[in-house]
């Protein structure tokens, strides 16, 4: 009853009409991947209508996820490519965290400003720079996945730098300074005292870089040389504008069910880490800081 | 709103281009090639001389073109046996059916590495970066030919390892204008450029209009056209429907082209592609599209639609007597190719004449070869006796015999330049 | 706090060179992949063009640059009807209207997340920042899959009775791509939007409120300009990615009515205008070089306030 009348005497009585607002806007950014999701389900090549439940699409159709030869490259070229690119992002973005939190030099300013800016320019101009970097300079990465790696990797260094930082925020220096007084050798320091702590804001950027790696359409099209390299966004932007069956959707929706598994299972792991901890100041770890 | 003249609108005017050619030439002595002009002599010397110097010569029916010879890259010698492989093949996806390709496996041991590229374009411009990567090239054509080989990105082929070639390629593309000698290519595919167009949706009986051509820009067809994409593909079509050389150079002609296009953009509302399975519904009445094209389409086709609700119109062939577009693939071996011994056996086998027509039923794309005729590939049901006249018969070949069956030949570079500058604007890059 | 204690002591644990080395694989990552390859599209933009392929040769002294093909570039945004001056305004007029979009359906979801979807606060904030992680390819699929001339929009409009014939969506309308802009990125505007409204603590509002301020006055005069800085984020950031979108329009329109910028950058680098589409990207980033500034700063503004405080 108490709160009933808190909310009648709210100074904002809109809130109805918000509700509405909200739900609606739930339903309409949700409701659309929803739908794709059922039609990878459809039992036939409609993708227009519902007709009836069938897993033909994702194995057993020779159109199928599993059957045709470019959608299970697809898939496995983005798991490989987010994959690895967790593998270089997270390591150098760590260290480049640690150590713009521990040290103010001279040129720190400079880079954290590299990196923050890298991470804002608009991707075309990314991976059109890119591009021209190895077909004209860098001849010997030339198109492909290596330059496709090596382009996500620069781009998503920026996400651990930031859920890191910002963990970091929350330990201070006292645990990495005690076991040194203690007379342990700075990596020593760091490697059984600080890295421990970090281990949440860790997981937190692994999922974070792969769910947005699997999911990069600009860069890694731009780069892509068209052969054996072609990801799951990129068969999706190139099929759908000729004539995509429900074999498309059963793609995507078994990238969205990887990223959306890595992400849920990071949040987890997260909240057990820091389980007990006064909450950090920033965003929630799980949002794209963009 | 009224268009300024292209002389404004491009970036490059013929002047500006000059002056740049000439910076480049002095900055960059590697590249002091000099363009040699449309009905000139050719600057090639035939038959292994040096030229140290050498001209870009533009190919033309009128002009054939014996491209240049290097001693820096001669054909292979003569006997070697084929190397271990893999044979790494550049060309469109697909374009060799995978059960010749096993074959090929299967007889020489050697696995194949294929990558695919979308235009002839792309491929070009990875020939240039990376062509000692690649042993064979599936898809040149013609006006790409004279440049990969003048800029020995190319290597002559030894015609020693093609017998079959000898035994089964019509005569006619033996020796053809734009390569006398065959000396740095063999022709793959022969195709033609035409309208393919709905008999239930389109009440016009296409082949007897004056201008065929007219029926793309035929507004009761708004939103249910589309035509081929390319600069060249597409700026053939105004150029064909005003009876005009596809390979014209006189900017005010162009400018017309450009015209009629951006007028056409705007009322037919054209969808711009070369793939068009995604085309075969109800949606689309009319398609520019390739002749090998309608094989594929039976494939593709939605339930309600039967292939013999397509019509094909090749308009040289047809009451108006207007021009059409009549060419061809052609392979070719990068130079520093790793496996050229293998990559002539690839060549030499698909004109093998079995391999040759099981290859056909699968790509669509006729094979200029002895042991293809029409009557056989509509009788074993790979042709619906209604595009029958999809089909080109030995008698069309040479290339260029017939002035109304054209090509897009090899444009001097500021000519290409204004091409792909009127397409850009014309789709506007989609 | 040992943020303030530590900063002039650092050296006493750590070996000077120690964090410097930390930092310096992801710089080097940074000049390779990002610093040089900017100085590549300077060197072509600026550079020559290979008089038989034409295919550009770059050119990294400075002293060389010829800006012939830059200045062309800039000549035809002037030229009226140009395609660069259709695709200049299609990108403005998109972006614009979409940004506009993404802000007034935003606002009151960012609203309402932060003050009022009490107990359900989590289940919502779930919801909101579940469109981040599916692909955006994934997300313009569903509404390809919808927007089919027998697809379920048309479907459900033509039951309605609002329509008789189905509408080509898919056609080249510069509705769907705005709609498809908006959709695609205001998750973008209403992450900032709910960080400034969610900081803004209770007692501010009831102090305007016990001050005899209605509920209008009270947004107008205290909420609106305590968000402002939300706002001014989500527009930067959502209008940044869209500026150099080709994607959503190609996926959804497709024509020369619907082309952007990004359109002509992207096509320019499979044809022989390689020098026009890196002078693109050039006037681009000149163009958006204040807003990402702007952008940058106010983020770290706010970085040290949550530090410090």
């Amino acid at each position: 009853m108490r709160r009933f009348l808190a909310w009648l005497r709210n100074p904002w009585a809109k809130a109805r009409f918000l509700w509405v607002v909200a739900i609606a806007y739930m339903a309409w950014t949700l409701l659309p991947v929803g739908i794709a999701v059922l039609f990878s389900f459809n039992s036939t090549r409609a993708l227009t209508a519902w007709q009836g439940f069938s897993t033909r699409w994702y194995v057993g159709d020779v159109n199928s996820v599993w059957n045709d030869p470019s959608l299970r490259a697809a898939l496995f070229a983005s798991l490989k490519l987010a994959s690895l690119t967790v593998l270089i992002a997270v390591p150098l973005g760590v260290a480049f965290a640690l150590a713009l939190d521990r040290w103010h030099g001279r040129t720190a300013g400079t880079q954290n400003f590299l990196m923050l800016f890298s991470f804002i320019t608009p991707e075309i101009a990314i991976g059109v720079a890119l591009f021209l970097f190895v077909v004209q300079l860098a001849t010997g990465i030339g198109l492909g996945f290596t330059a496709q790696l090596a382009g996500l990797s620069m781009y998503m260094m920026a996400y651990p730098v930031i859920v890191v930082r910002a963990r970091l925020l929350t330990i201070g220096k006292e645990y990495e300074e005690a076991a040194m007084d203690l007379g342990a050798p700075p990596l020593g320091a760091l490697g059984r005292v600080l890295l421990p702590l970090l281990t949440p804001a860790i997981f937190a950027s692994v999922a974070i870089v792969f769910a947005a790696a699997i999911d990069n359409f600009v860069i890694s099209s731009q780069l892509s040389s068209g052969a054996g390299d072609q990801t799951v966004p990129i068969m999706i932007y190139s099929a759908a504008r000729r004539g995509p069956l429900p074999s498309l959707n059963a793609l995507a929706t078994l990238t969205l069910t990887a990223s959306m598994l890595l992400i849920g299972l990071a949040v987890w792991l997260y909240r057990r880490g820091t389980r007990g901890e006064r909450r950090a100041p920033t965003a929630p770890p799980m949002m794209p800081v963009a | 709103m009224p268009e300024p003249s292209i002389e404004r609108r491009t970036p490059l005017s013929r002047r500006q281009f000059l002056q740049r050619a000439g910076m480049t030439g002095i900055a960059l002595p590697s590249m002091a090639a000099i363009l040699a002009a449309c009905g000139s002599d050719n600057g090639g010397t035939g038959g292994g001389g040096t030229t140290p110097t050498p001209t870009l010569a533009l190919a033309r029916p009128d002009n054939p073109v014996t491209l240049p010879m290097f001693d820096s890259n001669p054909p292979i010698a003569d006997g070697l046996s084929p190397e271990a492989g893999p044979l790494r093949i550049i060309g469109y996806a697909d374009y060799i059916w995978n059960r010749v390709l096993k074959k090929f496996t299967n007889e020489f041991g050697a696995e194949i590495e294929w990558t695919e590229y979308a235009t002839p374009e792309e491929m070009v411009r990875e020939i240039q970066a990376h062509g000692a990567d690649f042993d064979l090239w599936v898809t040149t054509t013609i006006e790409n030919l004279g440049k990969v080989a003048t800029a020995q990105l190319i290597q002559p082929l030894n015609h020693s390892y093609l017998p079959n070639v000898e035994a089964n390629a019509w005569d006619g593309v033996k020796s053809q204008y734009f390569d006398v000698g065959s000396q740095y290519s063999v022709p793959y595919t022969i195709y033609s450029t035409g309208i393919a167009y709905r008999n239930d949706l389109v009440t016009d009986d296409v082949a007897a209009m004056d201008n065929p051509y007219d029926i793309f820009f035929d507004t009761r067809y708004a939103g249910q056209t589309h035509l081929l994409n390319g600069a060249r593909d597409t700026l053939s079509v105004p150029l064909l429907r005003m009876g005009q050389d596809i390979n014209t150079d006189d900017p005010a002609v162009l400018d017309q082209a450009k015209q009629m296009l951006l007028d056409g953009v705007a009322s037919m509302n054209w969808k711009f592609d070369h793939v068009d399975y995604n085309e075969l519904n109800n949606q689309f009445a009319i398609h520019h599209t390739w002749n090998g094209q309608l094989t594929y389409y039976i494939y593709y086709l939605p339930q309600d639609v039967a292939i013999d609700q397509f019509t094909w119109v090749f308009p040289p062939q047809e009451a108006g007597g207007k021009a059409g577009i009549l060419t061809t693939d052609v392979f070719a071996i990068p130079k520093g190719a790793k496996n050229p011994v293998l990559a002539h056996a690839m060549i030499n086998m698909l004109y093998d004449a079995d391999i040759a027509l099981e290859n056909y039923s699968y790509e669509g794309f006729q094979p200029p070869n002895k042991a293809f005729s029409a009557d056989k590939v509509v009788a074993d049901g790979i042709v619906p006796e209604n595009l029958r006249n999809t089909l080109i018969s030995e008698d069309h070949l040479p290339l260029g015999s017939n002035p109304l069956e054209v090509q897009e030949y090899e444009l001097a570079p500021s000519t290409n330049q204004l091409y792909q500058q009127i397409y850009t604007e014309v789709t506007g890059g989609v | 706090m040992p943020e303030g204690a530590g900063s002039g002591t650092q050296g006493a644990w750590f070996p000077r060179w120690f964090w410097p080395s930390f930092a310096a694989p992801a710089t080097l990552w940074l000049i390779l992949f990002f610093v040089v390859p900017f100085y590549v599209i300077l060197g072509i933009a600026f550079g020559q063009l290979d008089q038989i392929f034409l295919t550009p040769i770059p050119v990294y002294n400075p002293l060389h640059w010829d800006p012939t093909a830059f200045v062309d570039v800039v000549q035809q945004f002037t030229t009226g009807g140009s395609i660069y001056q259709s695709a200049l305004w299609h990108t403005l007029i998109f972006v614009g209207i979409s940004t506009l979009l993404c802000l007034l359906i935003g606002y009151p979801v960012a609203y309402f997340i932060a003050r009022h979807a009490g107990r359900s606060k989590t289940l919502f904030l779930v919801l909101f920042i579940a469109p981040f992680w599916i692909s955006y390819m994934m997300r313009m699929l569903g509404w390809m899959n919808l927007l089919q001339p027998n697809g379920y929009v048309n479907r459900i409009l033509q039951s309605l009775g609002l329509i008789d014939q189905p509408i080509q969506w898919l056609n080249g309308k510069p509705l769907t791509v705005i709609l498809g802009l908006t959709y695609g990125y205001i998750p973008y505007m209403i992450l900032p939007l709910y960080g400034t409204l969610d900081r803004i603590s209770s007692g501010t509002l009831e102090a305007s409120r016990d001050l005899g301020a209605g509920q209008t006055s009270t947004f107008l005069r205290v909420t609106l300009p305590l968000s402002r800085q939300g706002i001014l984020a989500g527009i930067v950031i959502v209008m940044l990615p869209m500026f150099g979108d080709y994607y959503t329009t190609n996926l959804l329109a497709s024509t020369r009515n619907t082309a952007m910028v990004g359109t002509l950058i992207v096509s320019s680098m499979g044809s022989s205008l390689v020098q026009q589409g890196a002078s693109l990207v050039l006037l681009l980033l000149i163009a958006l070089l204040f807003p990402m500034l702007y952008y940058l700063r106010e983020t770290s503004r706010a970085a040290e306030l949550v530090s410090g405080a």
